[in-house]
């Protein structure tokens, strides 16, 4: 633990140094005397405010009282500390604002004395600036002795995660879609819940213990002398995946608009109407290794509740610098003890072991990753069930992954709607007059439209989405067909 | 543990006064700045104002060392003189002038274990001149009892810096108990 001298303590001992060199000056011992006796008292106070600190016990517990929360909208947060001591505690505390937040009404700064064996509590809002995880740090404690001459800063580590959404708008957009647009993907579903209307004799299998009596073949029963059941296949609403692409391309920011937070508007407001038509509806986002958040497609009461949690979960875009650089994203942690060249070749070496041993031994069947082994385990998870997967990406950083997660569902018999942010449209817009900009135009639209190809040769559904469009026309698209 | 109050730290900021005023031998001139001095402290102490508190706490150190003339320990009424007439006082009303913003009688109680570290300091003070004459006169009787007076300001400087350092490293580190939810 360590103190630290107050403006105060530092002028004291200046004074007693003052003071010593006063007594050399004039040769007079009333000097030191009178230092020894601020020293004592010094000593005294640091000694007194380590056993205050030492005996202090404070519970710190914040809340936010938000249900939902938005971007540029305040954020209402409670902070409580109780002092469980049997002196009062009087301190400075102060919660750490998230990065790029600005306090909007209350102070997140309070000096406050908080009586012993109480609890006290203040209460401020913050205004996010974006969407995103945003995490509130901890709170410092700043806390001077009885005398003036010591402070004692200490951190103590309560963070608080909030997921912030992009609007209010974007919610109640959501209802309104759920409302007004009827959106439907119908196939064979075997889900009797969700049935529409019956589709067509699917042939005869054995009987199960809770199947209907009228479903019974009376005529098999005749002839084989066993129960045996009619089975059909059904139509009915398909099963819905909205997967959201989180890459690094899609977090960068360039201009208005960010593509992730436009993905994630749409993301909710899509399973809004799907959920109200009675699709069992889920999302998930991932990034280029990984699945980042993940709910089960449900037609459960409090599903879009869950969406609208794990969207929250998505993290934020980031900002394109003024010139044309992209910030460094990764979550890379410089090394602890300094990497010689030696030991990076070993490690080198090591990995490419480790790799081989991978690409040799054939019984290992290694795991995909991000949005292929997402596809892939919720195809497995289905087990033949007929499902739609709504892909939401730029095509940029995860291209291939769609791709291949396209040919996926085309091979299992699932389908596939990708709706591509186009790049060039989240942009600053670019000067057509000129040429090299034009033709950077032009070739980017025409990669584009070979991915776009690419992907209805896969079965895929496909649909071109700007800043602009909104979920009704998306849906009001697929509806008359352009997909 | 015993609790202070309002009117005790002004009784010490007038007891100090008082012992500076008997052991010194003050001259008109370093009169009025003492007792604005001692005022300044008493008025910190009352509002509550512990800048005005300290200010006066230095204008009256200067004026206590300035007026009493200490030239050695060695002696027994020279040492009463500094014991009484300008160490504790000094830190009697250095005590008051810092304390003078804290209102609270609960809140500042002295606790035992710092109170007698400040005591040990105090003491070691307070003999180690004559001790280390005695020392001296044990180890080389023909020394004599007398040090010069840069020699005595050193070794009681020495003595001093060395008992406050290791007074205040001598406290182990433990972790304050803080919880969080």
């Amino acid at each position: 633990m360590t103190l630290e001298s107050s403006p105060l303590g530092k002028t004291v001992l200046i004074f007693c140094a003052v003071f010593v060199l006063a007594a050399y000056l004039f040769m007079s011992m009333s000097w030191i005397v009178v230092c020894s006796g601020l020293l004592v008292v010094f000593v005294y106070s640091r000694r007194r405010f380590l056993e205050e600190v030492d005996d202090s016990q404070i519970k710190i517990d914040r809340r936010v009282l938000d249900e939902l929360m938005f971007a540029k909208e305040p954020v209402a947060v409670k902070v409580e500390i109780t002092n469980l001591n049997s002196t009062a505690l009087e301190a400075r505390f102060e919660d750490r604002v998230p990065d790029g937040c600005t306090v909007a009404s209350g102070s997140n700064v309070v000096s406050a004395k908080v009586p012993a064996r109480s609890v006290w509590s203040f209460t401020y809002s913050f205004v996010p600036e974006r969407r995103g995880s945003h995490v509130i740090g901890g709170i410092e404690i700043e806390q001077s002795d009885a005398f003036g001459l010591h402070v004692h800063k200490r951190e103590v580590h309560a963070k608080t995660t909030v997921l912030v959404h992009t609007r209010r708008e974007s919610v109640s957009m959501a209802r309104e879609a759920a409302r007004k647009e009827h959106f439907e993907y119908v196939g064979v579903n075997k889900t009797l819940a969700v049935v529409l209307r019956e589709f067509e004799h699917a042939g005869i299998r054995e009987y199960v213990p809770g199947d209907k009596a009228r479903d019974v073949n009376w005529k098999a029963l005749s002839r084989l002398g066993r129960l045996m059941t009619n089975a059909y296949n059904k139509e009915g609403t398909l099963e819905t995946m909205v997967m959201i692409d989180c890459s690094r391309s899609m977090r960068l920011a360039s201009y208005k608009v960010a593509k992730i937070d436009h993905a994630t508007d749409l993301a909710l407001q899509l399973s809004r109407a799907l959920l109200s038509n009675y699709h069992r509806t889920g999302v998930t986002a991932f990034d280029e290794t990984s699945v980042i958040s993940s709910v089960d497609p449900s037609l459960s009461k409090h599903q879009f509740e869950k969406i609208l949690i794990a969207l929250g979960e998505i993290p934020g875009s980031v900002k394109v610098q003024e010139n044309g650089t992209a910030p460094d994203m990764t979550r890379r942690k410089p090394p602890l003890i300094p990497v010689s060249k030696d030991a990076e070749h070993d490690r080198g070496e090591a990995f490419l072991d480790a790799l081989s041993d991978i690409a040799g031994s054939r019984s290992i069947r290694v795991r995909e990753l991000g949005l292929e082994g997402a596809v892939g385990d919720m195809i497995l998870r289905r087990r033949g069930r007929e499902m739609l997967f709504v892909i939401i990406s730029d095509l940029v950083s995860s291209r291939e992954s769609v791709v291949s997660a396209a040919n996926l569902c085309r091979r299992t018999g699932n389908r596939a709607l990708v709706i591509q942010t186009y790049d060039d449209w989240y942009s600053k817009p670019r000067s057509a007059s000129d040429l090299a900009e034009a033709e950077l135009l032009y070739s980017n639209i025409d990669a584009a439209v070979g991915v776009e190809a690419t992907l209805r040769r896969s079965g895929a559904s496909f649909l071109r989405v700007g800043p602009a469009d909104t979920t009704a026309r998306i849906v009001r698209s697929i509806r008359r067909g352009v997909a | 543990m015993t609790r202070t109050s309002k009117g005790l730290k002004v009784a010490m900021a007038i007891i100090s006064a008082a012992l500076f005023l008997t052991f010194s031998r003050l001259s008109f001139s370093l009169l009025v700045p003492g007792a604005i001095g001692i005022a300044l402290v008493i008025f910190g102490i009352v509002l509550e104002y512990r800048p005005a508190a300290v200010l006066g706490l230095f204008v009256s150190l200067s004026v206590a060392a300035l007026s009493i003339e200490i030239v050695t320990m060695a002696d027994v009424s020279t040492w009463q003189t500094t014991m009484l007439g300008l160490f504790a006082p000094t830190s009697l009303l250095a005590w008051s002038a810092f304390l003078s913003e804290r209102s609270d009688s609960y809140e500042i109680r002295l606790r035992t274990r710092p109170f007698v570290t400040a005591l040990v300091i105090g003491a070691v003070f307070a003999v180690a001149l004559p001790a280390t004459i005695a020392l001296t006169n044990i180890m080389y009787p023909v020394a004599g009892n007398s040090m010069s007076t840069m020699a005595e300001i050193s070794l009681l400087f020495v003595i001093i810096a060395v008992t406050a350092l290791i007074s205040i490293w001598s406290k182990e580190e433990s972790p304050s108990g803080e919880t969080h939810s």
